[in-house]
C-alpha cells in the first residue's frame, strides 16, 4: 500500500452521460411530445442517444454488437409507443429509457436462444464465482482516478477497455445491474424497481457482479503495470 | 497526483456504493464516443414523427377541427346549436304572434281614422224578423247589374231599399244609418213602384243628411271600395247577370227605377250617395222615368260595373275580421242579432276564417236567391255601428255588406 499515494486520481466525470439530467426537463420533452411536437423528440433523442446506445452495446457485448443497433431502435420505438401513457411516477425519464432496452436486449437474447449461455435466468451465485474477497487484490492499488493529466488519462483509457473485456465475462444480469448502477446511478433499490427483481436479488446481482469486475480488473492489470503505463 | 484512499469494500452495503474507480474505468472505455449510425438515427426520428398525429392546418385549427379527432368539430357544434335554437325560436314566435295585417286592416285603419271624425250611426236592431232584412240589401246591389230585375215577389224591398239608401222616403229615409231597414219598415216605400222622381228629389236631402253626419270622405271610399268589389265578381256572375238583364229586358218601368237606385251602396253607408262621382250617372239614367231609358240605364250600370276599381273586402268585415285575430272570444263592442247559435265563438271564428279569406267568395251584384231569405240571419254590427249581415241557405253563406253580397260555401263552416 506505499504506492497508494502516487495514484492519479480519479478522473471527474466530463461525459454527460453521468451528469444528471433535468428530470423535469425530459417529463416536459416528454410531455410535448405527447402532444404531438416533433422537436421535443428530437431533443430527447440527442440527449440520450449516445448513452443509450452505449449501455445497449455494452448490455450485448462483442457477440451481439450486430443486434445493438436494432435492439436500440426499438428501444426508441417502444418509447415512441408508449410515450403518451408515460407519467413518471417518481422514475426518471432515463432509467424508464434503460429499462426498456434491458427488456429488449433479454428479449433479443431469447430469440437468439442464448439465454442460458449469456445467464439471464441465473439468480445468486450464477457463474458459480466465489465470493469476492478483496483483501489482497491488485485492484485495490489502484489509482483514484481524480487528475486528468496525460498519463492518468491514458491510464484510465486502457483501464476503461479492460472493464469492457471484463464485461464480456459477466453474465447479463449482473452486467445490466452494474451498468444501470454505474452509468445511471440507481440505487440497490431503484435498480430492483427497474429490473423488476426483488431487492435482495438486486443487490446480490450487484455485488457479484462488481466482485468479477474487480477481480478481472485487478488480475489482468496490475497496479504497477498501471502506474508504468504499459499493459 | 492526488492520493485517495483505496476503494475498501467492506462487509456490509457500502461495497454495492458505486465504484469510483470502475465507474473511472466505465467513462474512459474505448466505446464512449461510440453514437449509432445516422441512418439508424434517422430511423427512429422518422419514426417518431411518423407516430404524431398530422398537424391541423391553419384554417383547420381556426375551425376547432383535429385531424385526429373523430365527430363534429367544436365550432360546427356551436354553430349548429346556435342555429337548432334560433329555429325554434322562430317557429316559435311564427307560431304565437299575431296575423300580420292585410288589405282589409289597411283598409279598416284608413277608414277609422275618417270615422274617428264622423262616426256612423249604429245600424238600426234588428226588431222583429231577420231574414227580411236582407232582402233590401240583397236586392239593392243586384238590382242595377244586368239580371237587375229581380223577381216580382221582390220588387217591394228593392223599393224600400233604394230611398232608405239615398234617404228618399220619409220613413226609411230616417232610418238610413241601418244597414237594413226592418221589415216594418220595407213595406211603406214599397206599396207602390217607386217613381224615378222621389229618387233624383231625394239626393239633395241625401246629401243634407250626409254633410250633417260628415261623413262625405267615407263615403268615398267606402264607394270605391264597393266598386272594387263589384269588378272583381267571378266572371260567370256577370254572365248570368247579363242573361238575366237580357231576359228582364221587358219588365215593367216599375221594376226598372229599382236598379238604377239600387247601384248606390249598401246603406251601412248613410248618405254615401250624396258624395258619390262615378254613380251620378247611374242615378241619373235611374231617375228618367220613361221605358226606352230601361236598356241604357242597364247599359250605364253594366258599364259603370267594369269601370270601377277592383274589388275590396267590405269594411264591416275587415274589422270584425281584424277584431277576431286580436281577441280570444268574441270581439268585444260586436253585437249579434239573430238566432242565438250563431253567437257562439266558434261560429264566429268560422266567420273570421272566412272573412280573412275573401278569394273564397263570389262577390258581385248579384241577387238573394229566395230561398235565401227564408235561411237564418245574422245581423253584426261593431262598436262604431257598421255591420254586415249573414245568411245561410242552400248550403252556402251570403254577406251583404255595404250593398254588396258575397257568397260562399257553407261546407266550410261546422254545422249548424
Amino acid at each position: 500500500m506505499s504506492c497508494v499515494a502516487d495514484w492519479p486520481a480519479p478522473v471527474k466525470p466530463t461525459d454527460a452521460r453521468l451528469n444528471i439530467t433535468d428530470d423535469a426537463q425530459d417529463d416536459a420533452l416528454v410531455r410535448a411530445f405527447a402532444a404531438g411536437d416533433a422537436r421535443a423528440f428530437d431533443a430527447l433523442y440527442a440527449r440520450h442517444e449516445q448513452a443509450l446506445y452505449r449501455f445497449v452495446r455494452r448490455l450485448l457485448g462483442r457477440d451481439l454488437a450486430a443486434q445493438a443497433d436494432e435492439v436500440f431502435q426499438d428501444t426508441w420505438l417502444r418509447m415512441i409507443q408508449a410515450a403518451p401513457q408515460w407519467s413518471p411516477q417518481g422514475a426518471r425519464f432515463r432509467t424508464w429509457l434503460f429499462t426498456i432496452a434491458h427488456h429488449r436486449a433479454i428479449d433479443m437474447l431469447r430469440r437468439s436462444g442464448r439465454e442460458q449461455a449469456w445467464g439471464i435466468d441465473a439468480d445468486i451465485g450464477e457463474g458459480g464465482d466465489v465470493p469476492f474477497s478483496p483483501a489482497g487484490e491488485p485492484w485495490l492499488d489502484w489509482p483514484a482516478p481524480t487528475a486528468a493529466a496525460p498519463e492518468e488519462l491514458a491510464f484510465w483509457q486502457r483501464a476503461g477497455q479492460r472493464l469492457l473485456s471484463c464485461l464480456e465475462e459477466l453474465p447479463l444480469p449482473q452486467k445490466a445491474a452494474f451498468l444501470l448502477h454505474h452509468e445511471d446511478d440507481l440505487s440497490v433499490a431503484e435498480l430492483a424497481g427497474a429490473l423488476g427483481i426483488g431487492f435482495e436479488t438486486a443487490k446480490s446481482r450487484l455485488r457479484y457482479g462488481l466482485s468479477k469486475l474487480r477481480t478481472c480488473m485487478g488480475a489482468y492489470l496490475p497496479a504497477a503495470d498501471l502506474k508504468g503505463g504499459g499493459v | 497526483m492526488n492520493a485517495l484512499p483505496p476503494n475498501q469494500p467492506s462487509d456490509g452495503d457500502d461495497e454495492l456504493l458505486p465504484d469510483a474507480r470502475l465507474r473511472s474505468a466505465l467513462q474512459h472505455a474505448p466505446d464512449g464516443a461510440s453514437r449509432p449510425p445516422p441512418a439508424l438515427r434517422s430511423a427512429v426520428l422518422q419514426a417518431a414523427r411518423a407516430s404524431l398525429p398530422p398537424r391541423p392546418a391553419w384554417w383547420q385549427r381556426l375551425l376547432g377541427i383535429e385531424p385526429g379527432h373523430a365527430g363534429m368539430p367544436r365550432l360546427w357544434t356551436a354553430v349548429a346549436g346556435v342555429g337548432a335554437f334560433g329555429l325554434a325560436l322562430n317557429l316559435a314566435w311564427q307560431l304565437s304572434k299575431a296575423p300580420r295585417p292585410t288589405e282589409f286592416d289597411k283598409v279598416a285603419a284608413v277608414s277609422e281614422a275618417k270615422r274617428d271624425v264622423a262616426p256612423e250611426p249604429p245600424i238600426a236592431p234588428l226588431k222583429e224578423k231577420a231574414a227580411e232584412p236582407l232582402a233590401p240589401a240583397t236586392t239593392s246591389r243586384a238590382a242595377p247589374a244586368p239580371q237587375a230585375a229581380p223577381p216580382a215577389e221582390r220588387q217591394p224591398m228593392e223599393l224600400a231599399q233604394a230611398p232608405a239608401r239615398r234617404g228618399a222616403a220619409p220613413a226609411p229615409a230616417a232610418r238610413s244609418p241601418s244597414i237594413a231597414p226592418t221589415t216594418a219598415d220595407a213595406p211603406a216605400p214599397a206599396a207602390p213602384p217607386a217613381p224615378p222622381a222621389p229618387v233624383v228629389a231625394a239626393a239633395p236631402q241625401a246629401a243634407t243628411t250626409a254633410a250633417e253626419n260628415g261623413t262625405k270622405e267615407l263615403a268615398k271610399e267606402e264607394r270605391s271600395n264597393l266598386g272594387r268589389l263589384a269588378d272583381a265578381a267571378p266572371a260567370k256572375a256577370q254572365a248570368d247577370g247579363s242573361a238575366d238583364a237580357r231576359a228582364r229586358g221587358a219588365l215593367a218601368p216599375a221594376a226598372v227605377a229599382p236598379t238604377g237606385v239600387a247601384a248606390a251602396p249598401f246603406p251601412a253607408s248613410p248618405g254615401a250617395d250624396s258624395t258619390r262621382s262615378e254613380t251620378a250617372p247611374l242615378a241619373a239614367a235611374a231617375a228618367k222615368p220613361a221605358a226606352p231609358a230601361v236598356a241604357e240605364s242597364f247599359a250605364r250600370a253594366k258599364s259603370a260595373d267594369k269601370a270601377v276599381a277592383p274589388a275590396a273586402w267590405p269594411l264591416p268585415l275587415a274589422r270584425f275580421s281584424n277584431a277576431l285575430n286580436s281577441a280570444t272570444d268574441w270581439p268585444p263592442g260586436w253585437q249579434v242579432q239573430g238566432p242565438a247559435d250563431f253567437a257562439a265563438p266558434r261560429r264566429a271564428w268560422w266567420l273570421a276564417m272566412l272573412a280573412g279569406t275573401a278569394g273564397r267568395w263570389q262577390a258581385g251584384r248579384q241577387p238573394l236567391p229566395p230561398s235565401v231569405e227564408a235561411g237564418p240571419t245574422w245581423r253584426l254590427h261593431g262598436p262604431d255601428g257598421a255591420g254586415f249581415v249573414v245568411t245561410l241557405a242552400d248550403g252556402q253563406a251570403w254577406l251583404q255588406a255595404d250593398g254588396a253580397v258575397w257568397q260562399a260555401p257553407w261546407a266550410v263552416m261546422p254545422a249548424r
